[in-house]
This record gives C-alpha cells, structure tokens and sequence, in this order.
C-alpha cells in the first residue's frame, strides 16, 4: 500500500484518517493472511434511527455502536448525502443496501468493512440518463456469451490497489478489486477494452483478452489532487489548495549521497533558487524563494521542522527527511506572520514509522570528489618578465623553484556516509530511529566536515481520544576549515594560490612557511600555510526537539498543544602552529577558544475543527505560539604557549583577549485560518495572524498579517464536462502579508558601547562609549505584500500536469542599516526605509509520466522561475553601496531606484589606449576627464530566468535520474580575475596577462603592468563583468534494485546498489571556478546586497560516490 | 512518491457524552492557561550593552564617559595618531618614504585616491568617532545630579571633552580642510555641508579656550597631568592653532604660557624620550598611554619594522623575532633627510632616529634592504622592536612649543628672543647656538631645527606650509626632491592639492558634501 503519515500536525479529519491509515496497513496485512476465515463480524446486530444525516455520519454511527469499521474509496458514493434510516437489529447486509440503495457492496474481513461499487443496473440507468448512451443497452442483446476477464491491479511497484474500478469501455459493465487488488469481471465482448481507475493514480485502458488473467499497473496521477498538503498549523487536500504550495518529489532522493537540506531543493521547485555558493564542507547553500525581498534583513526561507519554527536545517540529516513542501506566496506563507515568513516557509517533515512492519534500513556510500577547473596563471618566466616590467624589487626569484599552487592546496577528497534506520509500529503507534555519520573531506586540504545525526521519532495514540508524539532530530558537526575567501586574513587560501608566485618557496629558511612580498601590501600568507600552520575546528551541535499531544473533542474539535526546544552549541578551537608560521612565532603560537549557546523554545497550541455539511466543507484553525530565545557566547585568545603540541589555553602565559556576548528575543503569536469549500467547485481560505515581538519599540510592537485567496475547481462545473483533454483545471488567486524582523536584537535603543580607558600607567578602566549605531525608537517590521495568480490542470489523461503562476511581491518598510555620514559621529541607524523591492515572477512546473509501460517508465518534471527584482521610490538621495572592495577600488555595488538590488557600479572600459596601454573608459559625463562621476550600472546579478529538470527513468531493476539545473542571465563581478589582472601588485597574474600592452602602438585588450596606476586600471570596471549563466548536470544516479530472487536468497527485503555523479558536466562561460558564487561577509555586505560576487570563493567540487542501500 | 488518500477509515469516538464537556472543559482551560503570557514576556532589555538612558547618572558614569575617549586612539585598530599621521606629514613631504601599499604610495607621489579607505577614510572616521565621544560628554554631563559630583569636578570633566573636541577637530580640518561641524550627538541635521576652514578652526579656539579656564594645570597625579587634558595642552594646542592661522603674536603668547607654567622642561637626554624607560616624563604635554598586554596598545613596531632578528645589532633593544608583516618599507628615510642631519653634524637626534642596516643583515635571506638603507627601524614609536609596542605615544611636547615660539616670535620681530629659544631645544643635542641672524636665516634655521626634532611627529609637511606660506612654492619644494642619485621620485603634487581628498565613501552618503579642488 502506498500509504503514508505526512505530518504530526493534521486536522481532525486528516489526522484520524492519519491514525487510521496506520491501523490499515496493518490490519491489511493481517487482513490478506486471513482473509479465508469464517467471519462472525457479519452477524453483527445494528440498530439505527437517523434522520436527515449525511451517511458518513451514520457509518459514524454505526461505528461507535458496533466494532465495524469502513474503509472506501471516497469517490465511489456520495458519502454526504442525506438520509434517514429506522431498523433495529438489523444484520450489516441489510443496513449496507438499505444506506446505498443497492448500488454499492461490500467485502467484510474480520471488523473491516470494505465498500465497492455494485455492478447495479441502478449505475447503468444512472449512466444512461446523463450520458444518453440508451444506444448500449438497447444493442447489449440478452443472449450474448458472457466471457469472464480475471486480473489485479497494482500500482507501479507492485502493491495491490484494493477497491479499484475496472469498467468495460463502453459500458456500464463494471467491478472493484479486492483486497488483493484481484477483479473478476464478466464481458460481453471477446477482447474489451477495461478501462482502470483509481484515485491517486493514471487511469488507464488495457486491452484484455477473453478467459485470461491480466496485471494491470497503474501509475501514480502525476497532478497527486488527493495528496494532503501540509499548509503550516495544519493540512489540507490538494485540490482544495488554494495559494502557491509545492510539494516536492523526493522519491528515492533522501537515499543518496546528500550531505545538506539544500541538495533535496535544488532544481524540484519552481520559484525556489538554490545557489551552492561554496564548496566548504558543512556550509549549507543559500535559498531564495522568489526573488530577494529585503535589503538586509533575512532573505532565506523560514523552516518549519516536523511543526518547529527553526530558521535552519542544521539539526537535520537529510537522510531523515520524508517530506518538503514549500510555501511559497504570501496566502500559504501569511499563518506565520512576523516570524520570518516574507521569504517564503519550508516545511520538513521528517521520517515516521509505518504501522505493522518492522523495517531496518542501512545505506552506505562511498566515493571522491575534485576541483572541477583550474584557473590558468603566467608561467615563471612570465612573471618574472611581468615583475621586471613593474620594476618591484622586492621580490626576490628563487632560481629552480616552480611550484604549482593550485596543485599544492586542492587534493582529491573522499567522502563515506553511513546512515541505519530502524522503523516499525503497531495500530496504536510507531516508531523511528535513524543514524548517520558523513565524513566529507573538502577539496582544499585539511578542510572537512564529520557529521554524527541521530533522529527519533515516536507517535502513540493513548486512547481513542488522546494521542501523544515527540520527535527528536540532533546533528554534531566537526568542521575543519580554512580561511578561504577574500574575507579571510590578507585573503584566504583561495586566492593566496592564485596569487602567490609559483618561485615562492614552500618554506622559508626559518622553517616557516613563506609569505609573498607583494600583495596588497599585507603579504599573503602561502597556501599552505593557511592549510596547514592554522588549526581551525569548529564543533556544531544543533537540535530540534518537540513533544505534542492532540486531543479529539467533540463537535469535530481538535486540540493540540507542541513545545519545541531549538538548541544548538558551538565549540571553536583554533591555534596557530608557532613553529610553522612567522606571524605565529612572533607571538610563540595563539590559540582560540569560543563557544556559544542559544536556546530557544516555542509553545504552540491550537484548536481546529473540520466539517463537511452537505456540500459546504469547512476547516478552522486557530491558535497561539510563543517563542523565546537567549543566545550566550564566549571567545578568549591566549599567546606565547609552553608547547606547540599541548594546546589548550591553560598552558597558554599571555591573555590577548576574552570577551562574552548575550542576547535574547521573543515573539508572541495569535493566528487563525479558515477554509471553506462548496461543492468542491469554490474554495476560499482567509488567515490572519498578529505577532508581538521584543526587537520593536514598544510603541510599535505588534503587527498583523491578513491573507486571503480563493479557487474555482473549473473541472467540476457542468460546462466542463466531456472537455476531456483538460482536466483537473483549478484557477487560484490569493493576497497576503508577511514580516520580516529586524536581525539585530535592539536596534530601537539608544545604546551605549562599553570599553576601557588607561587608568593608569598599568591598569584599564571600564569607559563609556555612545555606540556607532544610531538608536531608532521608530523601527518597525519590514512588511511583504504579494499578489499571486495561479492555474492548474492536467492533460493527456493526467499523464501531464501544469501548475503556473504569476506573482506581484512588494516589500516596503525595508529594514536598513543606514549608513549616516560618519560626520553625524555614529556610522549606522537602522531605519525602515521609504520605498518598494518589487519581485515580478512567472514561474512554472510541468510534471509528466512520458513513458509508463511495465518494464520502462520516465517520469519528468521541468520547471522555470522567472523574476524581476527591481527597488523603486526610496528617497532618490539614498544610494545604497556595498560589496566594499579594498585596494580594488571601493564599492562594487548599489542598490538605487529602478535597478535590481546589488546591481554592480563601475567604470565602462572600452578599451585600451594603445599609446598609453591605459584602459579608456567611458567619459559618461563628458566632462573630459575620468572621475567617479562616470560611473554606470554595469551589470545585473539577478538571473533572468532559472530551471530545474527532473527526468526519472526506470527500466526492470534498474533506475537512473538524472537532475539538471541551470540560471540565465545572470552576471557575475569576478574579484578574483581582478586580482590577477590587476598588474599593479607584485604577485602571480592569470595567464592572459601575457598578453598585456608593453609599447606604444601594442593593440590588445590587457592594459600595461604599472606599480601606481594612476589611470585606475585595476579598479572596478566593466573588465571583470562576466555572464553567469550555467547548466549543471548536478547529479546523475543510477541504481540497481536486486530481484525478489536474490533478495530472498539473502533473507532481506531489498537490495540496491547505485552510483552518483555528482556536478559532473557544466555549461557556462564564466571562467572563475564556479558561477555560483554569492559573497557575504555581513555588516552593509549583506546577502542580498553582495549578490554574483566571486570572492575567492571556495571551488564545488564534482563528485563521484557509489553505494548500497540495504533493507532488512 | 504520492500521498495518496483513496481511503477513508471511519473512526469511533468512543465516549459517553458527559465525558465530551468534561474534557472540553480541560481542553479550554489549557488553551486559556498556554494563551496567558506575562506582560513583559516581549519585555527584552540588552544584554550586553547600557542604554543611554542608565547610562549617564552619577560622577563615577561621567569619568568612564570622559576617560573612554582617552582610550579610542589607543585601541588597537585606531592607528592614526600612532602613525599614520605620517603619510600625510613626512611622506608626502621630504621626510620619508610610502612602504609597497600602493594607496600610500599615491599619498607619498600626491595623488591620493579619495576611493582607499587607508589612508584617507580612516582619518576621517576615526576623527568623527573621538569627537561624537566627546560631544556625548558635552551633552549629557551637565545634566547629571549626583550629590557627590561637584560642579568643580563637572568643570574638569567638561574641559577635558572640550579639549579633545578641539584636537580633533583642528587635525581634521588641517588635513581635509572645511569639514561639516557637529556639535552635538542630539544634532539631527545628519547630512551637513562643509563649514569652513575658518570656522572650523573658530570652532576649535573656542573649544581650547574653554578648556583653557576650565582645566587645571596641573592633577594630583603625574600620570594624569602627562594623558590628560590640561591647561598646558590647552595652550600648546591654542599656540599651533594660531600659527596655522597666521597669528603669531596670539601663537607667541600661548606658546609662552605653556613654557612659563612650571610644569614643563625639556628632558635633558634627546635619547630618552624613545627608549621606554623615561615615560610621563617633564616634557611630555599630551601623552597617549599604551598598557602592556591589554587592548589599548599598539603594533606599531610591526607596521614600520624590517623583518627577521635584528636586535642583535640594535643594541639594547628586546628581541624582535618574527615580524607581521614584512617589506613594508613604511617610513624609510628620504635621502634628503639624511643629508639634512650629516649637514647639521647631528649625530645625537640622528641616532635616535634613523637606523642603517648592516652588511650582515643585508646579506641574510629574504631580508629585502639594502646594505646601508636608512631605515626606520628605531623609528621613534616603534623603538622597541616588539609587535605590540608598548610605549606611550608623546602626542605634543615641550621643544615643538619652544620651537613653535621661538617661529612666532621672529614672525612679529622679535628675532633675539626666537634664538635663544632655538638654541634651548640645540643645546640638549650638543649642537652649538646656531649662527643665523636675520629674520629670515632664522626662520629657515626653524623649520631646519623642527625638522631633525621632530621627524614623523606629524609637522612637517605643515611646517612647510607655514614657511613658504604659499601653495606654489610648497608645492615646488617637494615635487623637487631627488633621490641620492639626483633622480626624481616622480612626486607630482599639484598646486592647490594642500588636502586630502573628502574620502570618497563620505560624497556617496552625504550629497551635501563637496569634494577639494584637484580630486
């Protein structure tokens, strides 16, 4: 059965069925073993007096008055139909024809009542009176020989489907399958075609010849309308969805090699950008879903985890995670308010146990991982010829060394995952543990990432009306890393290996490693000496814990109350190697140790209710939260250490520094939504939400957030009907509002700094500082709007389906770190800037079964996010500039009205002046000299469109998905290219530099080497600009699931083995390392405004791993 | 992988009636009990940080306030009055040479660049910073009622943030020209116009002259009357002041004040004054203390130093083992300079500030410089050789006054006098009185005399100014130096670029601003 729990936090309705679908799995197993029994439940007595009442109330009758229990197919009968009903000790037959008036039977095994549809001439006069198909019965003569057709029906992994139908084309003639999925259907014709349905699934016609036994698999409806959605404090069905949700496909996802959450998003859903701006082991990728809303504040996603508010994904193992469903516009996104969700809300559910079978689950792969490309440098002789030409003597060339840095710092890494679950339960409650261990080594030595995951997971139902839940997800990380970007000390290892001459020696004749001459002026250390004279290990513990109980209450009324704790720890320990590096020696070795804590819990309580009246169906939820946070934190450097080996700070003489930090926050929530549906024709849904939160004034303090959206299932309406190459047309339209906090914790106070003053010739006095951060008792939220028009359908019998959306999302109130003239004394103030963020997006998602045959099938999906990101109306004197870049001229990029934010701002280089060998640049103001004045937009880092492209193919035991994800348009500021045509330092150049302007006349593209560079060549200008669109194969995988032959022979339930490639082929012109590369080093630099920055960032590797994944 | 639901189980609620109200009952009252948040739950306070409201109450709050300002030049990542005043005072005049930074090396050549944030934002910034310290002082000292902080002891406060007002301002405006005036950290006016020079200077004499009345002369503590504002400071500010502004005669006056005080003499041994062993001492004005080991200390000697071991050949200096940043080069001695003390025969000051490098250090690996490179290794801040230098910075002293005086007197005619002044600050060098005798051999005799005495004590390129009194000629005399070989340094100052560029980043937020002539 492909039945599954997706939530611990369900509607009434939704949740019992929950806890009932667990009962069924196993009372199926059971059921199919001993089904031949003799079965007394049919002697069971009812006694009834009803009027007036939907039937699915009188089963509920019935069910609190006897054992019985029903299962159907809710599509079979209308269950809201009214009736009224008299007997007294009746027998279940009786009262079974009496409520369906003949029309539906049934199959009773032990208490379960199975109903069907009856082949009934009732059905068949039905038929014929909206059909008019009076033409079948009257050429269906009475004496033809009726031929019988036997099958089962399965769905594409081989389960039995019970209760399917299975209708002779054409006719009214027609069964269900039974429990074991079998049918037997007597035909009038000799080779009828049956047509197959079952809900969930592709319907399908299937050519049967008379006397024989057919297996029909059916697979899975690709439009998924009777999924159940999880929509944040609750869930709903998909096809009364009402705002932008997707759900994305994880099937046989989680089972590979994934090291981060980000991995499972990337190229499943349309509108959410995954950009893997770094390859450094235990960095997770930036997530933007929709575009970028907010200048400074936080422009990832908000998590929710298995119902916890957590803001990361740090404590999960993605090998434990079942589910992902993204909220994406602000009427799905709008039930969490203030806390974050202006950028969109993902929803991770992680795995349950399944009633009735204990699984055991071991997964294990192993596999390398390189640098994808080397950047190509001068040769010595060059560089010697290009140092000579700069007149740098300083720089000393060290005959008969030559050594390849890129070589020297990247290594091929290995990579080993480890992850076992065990998971069972019984009909009251379930059970899961999962572990993982991951031992990743980066590309740049020394750097790696160990990961220890635990996961546990407990459901209970106590009794018929309380049931209990607590979920468990931990995560420690042991993360080795390295100073590798731009923001690291003189530069980081990154670019030390791009520009570090290659006659540099290793060591120096100290024994030291060497640091380069030249540089900027604060000589770079050699790579290998960030890799191997610094020790840098950072201990991450991240946890995400909840226990929850759900109370059934009358009148539909559920109750449910979760407290969540949010813990995570870090522990970094760095030292310094004395007898390794200079700088260290100079101090007899530094060691670092910092930790910090913050603590967080949440406490969330609701109340819904679910009913259906008739044809109304409603759905209520409201409920409170309270979250509470304090974050501790600790740093103290020591200097001049007894030993290099023993390194801890207690054998450390000189204190350098020590400090500690605090802060805390809380938020306190009220929210309440309500779905109403009519006839499942108009569906309307409303929320709204008021959040108090301590990082406002008090003046200030709360807000509200309203949402409202509505849809009109256009399939259910008369005049659709017999448009058969549509189907499932669902319009959707909503409006809602979201915040977004400021990050600092007091931004609204005025504060004052504390620090110190010589008291006297020896000692320190606590002193008063006014801080450099203008209070604002103004601040507010920063508040979305959106707008979101959406259309679903499906066509070529549910084999393809189409979800589209169009989307306005206006953000304003923009929280900002104003930089003030820092005559005014202070440098920022937070403020709610004037003006909008407008992201624009067209996005779309096409889900198709393309070939569905029983040997071979492909599945795909492609989608396509389109988003325009342009600021409008903030004061046209506020210009906002960020992406500083020292010694390379200033700020890189502005945000300004009517460009995207972060847009890069330089000079236009038209060339080089071959007279000069200076570049010429555009002299935009004319004035006949080239200032700052003459700069221009000179590129976009937003991408113009992106794309994710799912294919899944499946042919007997073997499967191979192959995942390409791509990003168009946009551009990238290549830092690190600058550096290396800079030719101003006395440091390594990129290889083109070779062909650099030398005497007057010279006609090339690459201005002359000159120490001064008065002509600003190796400042920012469009020289460095380069398009960023890519195509990434990001992964391929192929797996080989072992036959029930050798699966048995093995006494286990399954065996695959597989392997995966990893980024293994790209398409782009880009010639850094990646073109996914987003800097940010925080302060004005925030994400949003360093936006296409290649900072000398760490390289994505492209890997290879193979695995097994064991089932016992 | 779908989540299919074909299936509806109907479920049995399996209680009686009376039951349900019960239950209903707890289940309301929970949800009451869970929704009742205390009152101040979004009640959250900094944690680590005061708010200004708590902040300024009592005498111990307005000490902490006045003596945090004392420490913000100090602390470790604030280097303009440690050292980088000298770009702009002996690099880009005749003393000293740039280093390999490029955006220093366009100071030295006089083109900076408004855009680098070192050199030419930092100034700016940190100037801004001090004075916003200040300003927090004058806004909110006055108002405190505290029994036990009497108006004597409010009078000392107020004149010490007065005083350091007026430095900073008079350093800014002398390097950047008219900057914008703020006066108050309650000003709302955030994006100002430039004032003046004038003004900004009429600003500073204001400040000096009530920190003048208010402060004492002397404290009861040597180390306070050496690091803290006092009346001396006041009037040693007051008499460069009115040099810039071409008053002599008011120059000469206070210059006299501070030399007739009593509390000052000129330390009889030049040497001493760098060695790390004689400080707080008599003729120590104004001097920014480093404590050992905290964060209110220096690495100066790492900025300017050469690398490798050299305390061997440096006497009784501590040992130097490594270095943090190697070839910078900073502060190497301009040719010129060094002719400039073999001409005078002063052997004395040019120990004490110019160190030669050897053969032997020369010949070592790596090591960079040139066999008898005038270097600044003995340069004066960074003496002793460590890292993080330990030593106070002498920010002014008692020969810059005597000097300063000794120019403001031959000025307004007064030439005898100024010659025995010079002669005072020659005769602690064992030089002989010297043999100038007009007006203008004097004057020249000065600024040579300032020059050897005061070398990257952020004077000269300001003296110079003074002397020629006239940009062209100013300019003329340091685009014509030459190095030993009589080549050009290529320097190209033009005329009327006698400040520093607005720091670029500054023109971007503040649209009121403009930018000097020349940039």
């Amino acid at each position: 059965m492909n039945l599954r729990s997706t939530t611990p936090y369900l509607g009434l309705k939704n949740r019992k069925r929950l806890l009932l679908n667990m009962k069924i799995s196993a009372l199926l197993s059971i059921i199919m073993v001993f089904s031949s029994f003799a079965n007394s439940y049919s002697q069971v007595e009812i006694s009834l007096d009803v009027q007036n009442q939907p039937i699915i109330k009188v089963l509920d009758e019935i069910e609190s008055e006897t054992d019985l229990r029903f299962i159907f197919g809710s599509e079979i009968y209308d269950f809201q139909k009214l009736i009224s009903l008299s007997v007294e000790k009746a027998k279940l037959n009786e009262v079974i024809k009496l409520i369906f008036e003949n029309r539906l039977s049934y199959d009773l095994n032990e208490n379960v009542v199975l109903l069907k549809k009856s082949i009934e001439k009732q059905i068949a006069v039905n038929k014929i009176q909206t059909k008019t198909e009076l033409n079948i019965l009257k050429t269906k003569p009475e004496d033809v020989i009726q031929i019988i057709v036997n099958g089962t029906v399965t769905d594409s992994k081989g389960n039995p489907l019970p209760g399917a139908s299975v209708i002779e084309s054409g006719t009214d003639n027609g069964t269900t399958t039974d429990f074991d999925g079998n049918f037997s259907l007597t035909v009038d014709e000799e080779n009828p075609t049956l047509e197959v349905t079952f809900i969930g699934f592709v319907s399908q016609n299937v050519l049967a010849s008379g006397d024989s036994s057919i297996n029909i698999m059916l697979m899975d409806d690709i439009a998924g309308l009777d999924e159940i959605v999880l929509t944040g404090y609750g869930s709903q069905n998909k096809r009364d969805i009402t705002s932008s949700i997707s759900v994305l496909d994880l099937e046989g996802v989680s089972e590979k090699a994934n090291v981060d959450v980000g991995q499972l998003l990337q190229a499943r859903s349309a509108g959410v950008r995954v950009v893997q701006n770094t390859g450094k082991p235990g960095a997770s990728p930036q997530i933007f879903i929709r575009g970028i809303s907010s200048l400074s504040g936080n422009t990832q996603p908000l998590y929710v985890i298995d119902g916890v508010v957590s803001y990361s994904t740090a404590a999960i193992d993605p090998n434990n995670i079942e589910d992902i469903t993204v909220l994406k516009d602000a009427s799905a996104a709008g039930i969490y308010g203030a806390a974050g969700a202006s950028n969109g809300v993902v929803l991770i559910t992680t795995k349950k146990g399944k009633a009735g079978k204990f699984k055991a689950n071991v997964n294990t792969y192993t596999g390398s991982s390189q640098l994808i490309n080397k950047i190509p440098l001068l040769s010595a002789s060059q560089l010697d010829d290009y140092l000579n030409e700069l007149n740098d003597t300083s720089v000393t060339y060290s005959a008969g060394v030559n050594n390849d840095w890129q070589d020297l710092l990247y290594q091929t890494a290995a990579q080993t995952g480890v992850n076992a679950s065990v998971s069972g339960g019984s009909e009251s409650g379930s059970f899961y543990v999962g572990l993982g261990y991951l031992n990743q080594e980066g590309i740049v030595r020394t750097s790696e990432n160990k990961r220890y995951s635990l996961a546990i997971n407990l459901d209970q139902e106590v009794n018929d009306w309380l049931s209990f839940g607590t979920h468990f997800t931990y995560t420690r990380s042991n993360i080795k890393s390295i100073p590798d970007d731009m923001g690291a000390r003189y530069g980081g290892a990154i670019s030390s290996a791009l520009q570090t001459p290659p006659f540099q020696e290793i060591f120096d004749e100290n024994g030291f490693y060497t640091v380069s001459a030249g540089g900027t002026g604060f000589g770079l250390e050699n790579p290998l000496s960030y890799v191997y004279s610094t020790d840098n290990l950072n201990v991450i513990n991240n946890m995400v814990a909840d226990a929850n109980f759900a109370i059934q209450l009358p009148y539909n009324l559920t109750f449910k109350s979760q407290i969540g704790i949010i813990l995570s720890g870090n522990r970094f320990n760095s030292f310094r190697d004395p007898t390794l590096n200079g700088i260290s020696a100079a101090y007899n070795g530094e060691g670092q140790y910092n930790t910090g804590e913050t603590l967080r819990y949440i406490f969330d309580n609701t109340l819904s209710y679910d009913e259906v009246f008739d044809k109304h169906k409603i759905g209520v939820v409201i409920g409170s939260s309270i979250s509470d946070e304090n974050r501790i934190s600790s740093a103290q450097t020591k200097r001049n250490f007894a030993s290099e080996t023993v390194r801890t700070l207690n054998t450390a003489s000189e204190n350098f520094s020590q400090s500690s930090d605090a802060g805390s926050w809380s938020l306190e929530s009220y929210f309440a939504r309500a779905n109403y549906s009519y006839n499942d024709k108009y569906l309307l849904t409303a929320s709204i939400r008021t959040d108090g939160s301590s990082r406002i004034a008090p003046d200030n303090r709360w807000g509200e957030f309203k949402t409202i959206s509505a849809g009109w299932n256009l399939s259910n309406e008369s005049f659709m009907e017999g448009v058969d190459f549509l189907r499932n047309l669902k319009l959707r339209a909503g409006y809602g509002e979201t915040g977004n906090l400021p990050s600092a914790l007091n931004a609204y106070a005025n504060i004052v700094n504390v620090s110190v003053f010589p008291a006297d010739a020896t000692n320190l006095n606590p002193g008063r500082l006014p801080s450099t951060q203008a209070g604002n008792a103004d601040l507010q939220w920063e508040t979305s709007d959106q707008i979101n028009v959406g259309l679903d359908f499906s066509v070529l019998d549910n084999r393809i389906y189409i979800s589209a959306d169009y989307y306005t999302k206006r953000t304003e109130n923009m929280i900002f770190p104003s930089t003030l003239p820092k005559s005014t004394g202070f440098l920022t103030k937070v403020i709610n800037l004037d003006g909008v963020i407008e992201n624009t997006g067209f996005e779309f998602a096409i889900n198709a079964s393309l070939v569905n045959t029983s040997d071979f099938s492909w599945n795909s999906s492609l989608n396509m996010s389109f988003n325009d990101n342009i600021v409008m109306d903030i004061p046209e004197d506020e210009i906002i500039f960020s992406t500083r870049l020292q010694n390379l001229g200033g700020n890189l990029s502005i945000t300004k009205n009517g460009i995207p934010i972060g847009s890069f701002w330089g000079l236009n280089a038209e060339g080089v002046d071959p007279q000069t060998g200076d570049m010429i640049f555009t002299d935009n103001n004319g004035d006949g000299t080239i200032t700052p004045d003459d700069k221009q937009v000179i590129g976009n880092p937003m991408p113009d469109f992106t794309y994710g492209f799912v294919n899944e193919f499946s042919y007997k035991n073997f499967d191979l998905n192959v995942v390409i994800d791509g990003s168009y348009g946009n551009e990238i500021y290549n830092t690190g290219k600058q550096n290396l045509q800079s030719m101003r330092f006395s440091e390594q150049q990129s290889a083109d530099v070779a062909d650099r302007w030398r005497n007057p006349g010279d006609q090339t593209d690459m201005p002359r080497a000159t120490l001064v560079d008065s002509n600003l060549n190796s400042f920012i200008n469009t020289r460095w600009i380069e398009d960023g669109s890519y195509l990434r194969v990001r992964d391929i995988s192929l797996s080989y699931n072992f036959g029930q032959n050798v699966v048995e022979k093995l006494s286990i339930s399954g065996l695959r083995i597989y392997g995966n490639l990893k980024n293994w082929f790209t398409v782009t012109n880009y010639t850094g390392y990646s073109p996914e590369v987003n800097r940010s080093l925080g302060g004005v630099d925030s994400v949003a405004l360093t936006q296409g920055v290649d900072y000398g960032t760490y390289p994505q590797a492209k890997s290879f791993s193979v695995g097994l994944n064991v089932e016992f | 992988m779908k989540k299919i639901n074909n299936l509806i189980i109907k479920g049995k609620i399996n209680i009686m009636k009376n039951q349900f109200n019960s239950k209903m009952i707890l289940a309301l009252s929970l949800i009451a009990f869970y929704s009742c948040t205390t009152d101040d739950f979004l009640e959250k306070p900094p944690l680590n940080e005061l708010s200004t409201e708590v902040s300024y109450a009592s005498k111990s709050d307005a000490e902490a306030a006045v003596g945090a300002i004392y420490g913000m030049p100090a602390q470790m990542n604030q280097h303009y009055y440690k050292w980088q005043h000298t770009f702009f005072s002996d690099m880009r005049a005749d003393n000293t040479h740039s280093g390999f930074v490029a955006s220093i090396i366009n100071v030295e050549l006089g083109q900076p660049n408004a855009a680098d944030i070192e050199p030419i934002e930092y100034p700016w910034s940190q100037n801004y910073s001090y004075i916003a310290a200040a300003n927090t002082v004058i806004d909110n000292i006055p108002g405190i009622e505290d029994p036990k902080f009497t108006d004597a002891e409010k009078n000392v406060i107020m004149g010490q943030a007065y005083f350091l007002r007026g430095y900073y301002y008079f350093h800014l405006a002398r390097l950047y020209g008219g900057v914008p005036l703020t006066l108050s950290t309650t000003d709302t006016e955030i994006l100002k116009a430039r004032s003046t020079q004038e003004a900004v200077f009429a600003q500073v004499e204001s400040d000096l002259l009530l920190a003048e009345s208010l402060l004492p002369k002397e404290y009861s503590d040597n180390f306070l009357t050496r690091s803290r504002a006092t009346k001396g400071g006041s009037q040693a500010m007051l008499a460069k002041l009115y040099a810039e502004t071409g008053d002599y005669t008011k120059s000469a006056e206070y210059s006299g004040k501070v030399i007739s005080s009593g509390v000052y003499d000129l330390l009889p041994t030049f040497d001493h004054l760098w060695d790390g062993e004689h400080e707080y001492n008599r003729e120590s004005i104004f001097e920014m203390v480093h404590v050992p080991g905290t964060d209110i200390a220096t690495y100066v000697g790492a900025q300017v130093l050469p690398p490798g071991d050299y305390s061997q050949y440096d006497g009784n200096k501590s040992g130097f083992n490594s270095w943090e940043v190697p070839y910078h080069r900073f502060n190497t001695m301009k040719t010129d300079l060094v002719a400039a003390f073999k001409e005078m025969g002063d052997t004395v000051r040019e120990e004490s500030t110019i160190f030669y490098v050897p053969y032997e250090l020369a010949t070592q690996p790596n090591f960079g410089y040139l066999e008898g490179e005038p270097i600044g290794h003995t340069w004066k801040m960074g003496r002793t050789g460590e890292i993080f230098d330990k030593h106070n910075v002498i920010l002014i002293r008692l020969a810059d006054i005597i000097l300063l005086r000794a120019e403001a007197l031959n000025q307004i005619g007064q030439t005898g006098e100024a010659v025995t002044l010079l002669n005072q600050v020659r005769a602690r060098v064992n030089l002989a009185p010297t043999t100038a005798s007009s007006s203008s051999e004097v004057a020249l005799a000065i600024l040579k005399e300032r020059r050897l005495e005061l070398v990257v004590e952020n004077n000269r390129f300001w003296d110079l100014k003074r002397y020629y009194n006239d940009d062209a000629k100013l300019t003329q005399h340091i685009n014509g130096q030459t190095d030993s070989a009589g080549n050009s340094f290529g320097v190209q100052t033009t005329v009327g670029k006698v400040f520093i560029p607005i720091p670029q980043s500054e023109l971007d937020v503040n649209p009121n601003l403009t930018q000097n002539p020349g940039y």
